[in-house]
């Protein structure tokens, strides 16, 4: 089964988006991943490794947030804000199944950056109802797939 | 469930490692990673207690170029083995491609084995899934020690579904088996991925 299918264009537009987001509130990185934290699109200068990462714990801990949310009767929190000394994080839940984190510094304000990520979520929910209809469509993505000659996923070190 | 990125041409799968109590799930991590060249391995994060026991997961992201003209990543997750933890491994069990299930081959935890798998079974229902069509491997890990159970006992015990899983022997603290596990349960994932996505 797959959960979420992204095309070229469409990651060029999430791309883009998060690009003006990082401009507008001055953040030091914006991500867009699912609640599995697998990365949609995002605006940051740190590595490869750092995205994942961040990514992972970010959606590792919106969904403990969400379990909490639940033991208080709430059915669910809808942003979670992280306050740091020089930096901070601001996540936001988009369309139940996505979340878009904004790291800023002292540059912007949570306001500002609550004020230009509402905007975002609205261009991107055309995007997400796209993508949604691609992955209902059976098998999603048709017949592009083959293992390359090596069988093995992973090797040790030599 | 498998998430693909066509602009990144990138296939993202989850592996969860799942096992009772101290069964050795985060040093199949720590071995993994200290092991894997340098530029397939992310970093190694890990959410413990002060104690050293794993608290939320343990979590290394992998790449491999098993199907042609993709990256395919592996994100590797552990679940915390202490049952107080068990909205935990649900919440880490959401979205598993994949899963290794640990167990320790001591004698005296085997209570623990039969009770963690049955807790796996549980938590799978939950999310409106099960064994039968979510692919797993066994390891029986800790085959150094001198108080084990024999390996056809074990699987006698945890290996019951209507879908018999391979296993392994493991001593996970030297290697033995890591790897091989862990190619068997990405080849099993990726081959399902690609099967249902056919023209």
């Amino acid at each position: 089964m797959t959960r979420g299918i992204v095309t070229e264009q469409q990651s060029k537009a999430l791309n883009d988006m998060l690009a003006d987001l990082e401009v507008q509130t001055e953040a030091n990185a914006v991500y867009l991943t699912d609640q599995g934290g697998n990365i949609l699109a995002c605006a940051s200068s740190a590595g490869d490794d750092t995205i994942q990462t961040v990514a992972a714990l970010a959606a590792g801990s919106f969904a403990a947030t969400r379990q909490l949310a639940s033991m208080i009767g709430e059915p669910s929190f809808t942003s979670v804000f992280h306050k740091g000394e020089r930096a901070n994080i601001y996540i936001q839940c988009l369309d139940e199944d996505y979340l878009l984190l904004v790291i800023f510094g002292r540059a912007a304000t949570l306001g500002l950056v609550k004020l230009y990520t509402d905007n975002t979520c609205r261009e991107l929910l055309p995007i997400f109802r796209q993508m949604r209809e691609q992955g209902m469509q059976s098998g999603g993505v048709n017949g592009k797939f083959e293992f390359s000659d090596d069988s093995k996923a992973f090797t040790r070190n030599a | 469930m498998a998430f693909v990125n066509f602009g990144k041409k990138e296939i993202n799968f989850k592996i969860v490692y799942y096992g009772p109590p101290l069964c050795g799930k985060t040093t199949n991590l720590e071995y993994l990673h200290a092991s894997m060249p340098d530029h397939l391995k992310g970093q190694m994060t890990m959410l413990s207690t002060r104690e050293d026991r794993t608290l939320y997961f343990d979590f290394l992201s992998l790449k491999s170029d098993a199907i042609k003209g993709f990256i395919s990543r592996f994100q590797l997750y552990t679940v915390p083995g202490q049952p107080v933890y068990d909205q935990t491994r649900r919440i880490v069990l959401t979205g598993a491609d994949g899963i290794v299930f640990v167990a320790d081959s001591q004698w005296d935890q085997m209570e623990n084995n039969v009770s963690s798998f049955k807790n796996l079974q549980e938590n799978l229902n939950t999310h409106k899934r099960s064994l039968n069509d979510t692919p797993y491997v066994l390891q029986f890990n800790k085959r150094d020690l001198p108080n084990v159970a024999p390996s056809h006992y074990m699987d006698f015990l945890l290996n019951q579904g209507e879908t018999r899983a391979e296993y392994f022997d493991v001593v996970a603290i030297s290697g033995e088996g890591v790897y091989e596990s862990l190619n068997l349960i990405c080849r099993i994932v990726m081959a399902q991925f690609i099967e249902a996505n056919k023209m």
